[in-house]
């Protein structure tokens, strides 16, 4: 057994385009651990770096076959130049893939960990190894030509400001032709004939560049010919032209207590989480929403037919059962990351349940700004019931508590006199609380709560 | 057996070879000439590793035209470079290993003429120490080792023998002659005490021309009378290079 590729070298290949698999993806990788097309997206997206590496790689193997003479055996072969040339690329080929794997495989474990439905797509991986061969054969073309200190900068270089000018003003081109695909999609993934056409037309590349080393002059002229031809039906991919993962879009519900919480399988990852948030909401507002609340995470909306159908029937079948219905489109802040903002979901929440006719997310001032130079602006009765809803559920406002933060205190909201009435509304037992938002829920559902609904409370 | 008709060969204006005619008979054959000669540009253009610009390379009488051509004769073929850029990381083992797949060894064989291979240059000892680690003329050995590896009809060797020390050219000459027995072997040197080691045919080129083809014997006769053999020698190749520059 013998290697043309020094091991050291092969190893450290390997390394770096495992690193380069992963690194892209240092410090969120709970946003897709769980999700498997959001893993697939994101090892697909990570071709921007490991492409550059690869080819560097290749420059590096391409010189040194040059400098300790290899190269020069392989001219004075016995063998088929085809042969010979071929064995020549895929030594390196397999160095790059075994990095590509190297990356894959612990995102894959993490991901089965975690996920609920779903499995890798091979197909993606192998679009992704095909064009790493290519690219890397490409970048031993450069280092048989240069010397490894020139050849493997340039080879990255080239490739990766190509690969970010592509990005910048032929996304989509760039998206057909490559593996590289960063659009978050749950329920999608690349159709099967896009990432087989992307194995075939990578796998021609690199074809007819083991034809150009072994002097294969109408072969090679033939599958550029064949590149040619290939790229033509991918020229028509766009963005949109995805599958739809049918089992990651069906909903499953499961319920607690007086809570059901549906989700698509896909996200059922962040089930586990979310429901004592959603618990916690809706016995809080004991008497604003039905005894039975159904939540549905209608995200997968529009995706087909099918599914929408899907949606109206469990919708319908919830309503029949007595359940009030809270779409999450309108109600929720999941968005496709597993890591939900808890902040978000209450925020979301509570603003559909009790809309405010001049609910503020920022310091900006009010129409009933007062005269005395007091920049705040005049509370409104849902700033109480959002205020005391937050705090019940623990929510903290300010300005200084993260993306979603509800600023009802006082340094924004000018409560005056009225903050008795927060103390007054806090202090009422659950059962209580429950009976003032049984008496007033249509006010409060439509946003026409008023202060004499709200003083009611001392009485 | 192997031979050049009319072959050319020009880099840039240069011209490397003009119109060389050369047959290979069985036995060593050592083509002298000075430093730029043309005497490694016509190795290259015998062994395959680049194109003449006119001219054939014939084997047994017939150009080599195909690829197909070409393969049997590097199957047929060893070659030892002048300079011998090496895998420092490979074992002489896997060095060889790796010569015996390119000219096509049957695996089942390779073994054994690894083996062979490994005995005549005598080199069994360091079948597995790295490349990187071993000295100049051990190198060399492993050089003609890979170039035996396939057990060739024909071997070609550039100055084999450039660089070494007394005793290593001296192990050198006696190596080849032996090869020299069921062998074509050229040995293509700038030392005349190459010449002498190897009695036998000369071909003497200058120029990118032959200009001398016969035996060690005639070219000394060409040198002055009286003096050692060598100075003879001297004397004959000093002579027939003076004869090439006079002629048109």
């Amino acid at each position: 057994m013998f290697l043309e590729v020094r091991p050291r070298h092969g190893v450290l290949a390997a390394l770096a385009v495992a690193t380069a698999t992963l690194a892209g993806h240092a410090g969120h990788w709970r946003s897709w651990l769980g999700v498997w097309s959001e893993t697939d997206q994101y090892l697909s997206s990570s071709f921007i770096l490991t492409a550059p590496v690869a080819a560097a790689a290749g420059a590096f193997f391409g010189a040194a076959a040059r400098r300790n003479g290899v190269a020069e055996r392989r001219h004075a072969a016995g063998r088929s130049a085809w042969l010979v040339q071929l064995r020549a690329a895929a030594e390196p080929a397999a160095w790059v893939a075994l990095g590509l794997l190297l990356g894959t495989v612990p995102a894959w474990i993490a991901t089965a960990f975690v996920a609920v439905n779903g499995f890798p797509n091979p197909l993606s991986t192998l679009a992704h190894v095909g064009a790493l061969a290519a690219v890397t054969a490409l970048g031993q073309q450069v280092g048989g030509q240069l010397p490894w200190f020139l050849g493997v900068p340039v080879a990255a270089a080239v490739l990766y400001v190509g690969l970010g000018v592509l990005a910048f003003n032929a996304e989509t081109l760039l998206i057909a032709l490559t593996p590289l695909d960063d659009g978050a999609a749950t329920f999608e993934r690349p159709m099967a004939w896009v990432l087989l056409a992307q194995i075939v037309l990578w796998l021609t590349v690199l074809a007819a560049v083991v034809a150009h080393r072994a002097d294969q002059t109408r072969t090679r002229f033939l599958l550029v010919v064949g590149v040619a031809v290939l790229t033509v039906p991918l020229l028509y991919v766009t963005p949109s032209t995805r599958a739809l993962i049918k089992d990651a879009a069906t909903q499953q519900c499961e319920a607690a207590g007086q809570l059901t919480l549906c989700l698509p399988r896909a996200k059922a990852v962040v089930r586990p989480d979310l429901t004592p948030e959603y618990e916690q909401a809706v016995t809080a507002l004991q008497g604003l929403v039905a005894d039975r609340v159904t939540l549905v995470d209608d995200e997968t909306a529009a995706l087909s037919p099918a599914i929408d159908r899907d949606l109206a029937l469990l919708v319908e079948r919830e309503e029949l059962g007595g359940a009030e219905v809270i779409p999450l489109s309108l109600a929720g802040s999941i968005d496709t990351y597993t890591k939900f903002d808890r902040n978000g979901i209450h925020l979301y929440f509570i603003s559909y349940l009790v809309p405010a006719s001049d609910f503020r997310l920022s310091e900006e001032t009010g129409p009933d700004e007062p005269d005395d130079g007091d920049l705040r602006r005049a509370a409104m009765p849902s700033d109480i019931l959002h205020r005391w809803y937050f705090t019940e559920v623990g929510v903290p406002i300010g300005s200084s508590t993260g993306m979603y933060s509800p600023m009802l205190d006082e340094t924004f909201v000018n409560y005056g006199d009225r903050a008795e009435l927060f103390s007054c509304f806090s202090s009422l037992t659950p059962e209580d609380r429950a009976a003032w938002f049984r008496k007033h829920r249509d006010e409060v559902r439509e946003g026409a709560v008023t202060w004499e609904n709200l003083k009611e409370c001392s009485s | 057996m192997l031979g050049l008709r009319a072959v050319h060969k020009t880099y840039g204006s240069e011209h490397a070879l003009r119109g060389v005619d050369l047959d290979l008979s069985p036995g060593i054959t050592v083509l002298l000439g000075r430093n730029g000669a043309g005497k490694s540009t016509l190795c290259h253009i015998l062994t395959g590793m680049e194109p003449a610009d006119s001219g054939d390379v014939v084997r047994h009488g017939s150009p080599l035209l195909t690829r197909s051509d070409w393969r049997q004769h590097h199957r047929a073929t060893g070659w030892l470079p002048q300079q011998l850029p090496v895998p420092a990381a490979m074992t002489v083992e896997e060095y060889l290993r790796h010569a015996a797949w390119l000219k096509a060894l049957p695996r089942k064989d390779a073994s054994d003429r690894i083996d062979a291979a490994l005995v005549r240059v005598d080199l069994a000892d360091l079948r597995g120490r790295r490349l990187g680690h071993l000295s100049g003329g051990m190198l060399r050995r492993a050089g003609i080792a890979q170039a035996l590896v396939h057990d060739p009809d024909v071997v070609v060797l550039d100055e084999p023998t450039v660089g070494l020390d007394p005793e290593q050219r001296a192990w050198f000459h006696s190596a080849l002659r032996d090869l020299s027995r069921d062998k074509c072997v050229l040995v293509s040197t700038h030392l005349l005490e190459d010449v002498e080691a190897f009695p036998g045919r000369v071909v003497v080129l200058d120029q990118g021309r032959v200009v001398f083809s016969d035996t060690t014997e005639a070219l000394i006769d060409r040198g002055e009378v009286g003096g050692t053999s060598q100075e003879r020698l001297r004397s004959g190749f000093l002579h027939v290079l003076a004869e090439s520059e006079i002629a048109p």
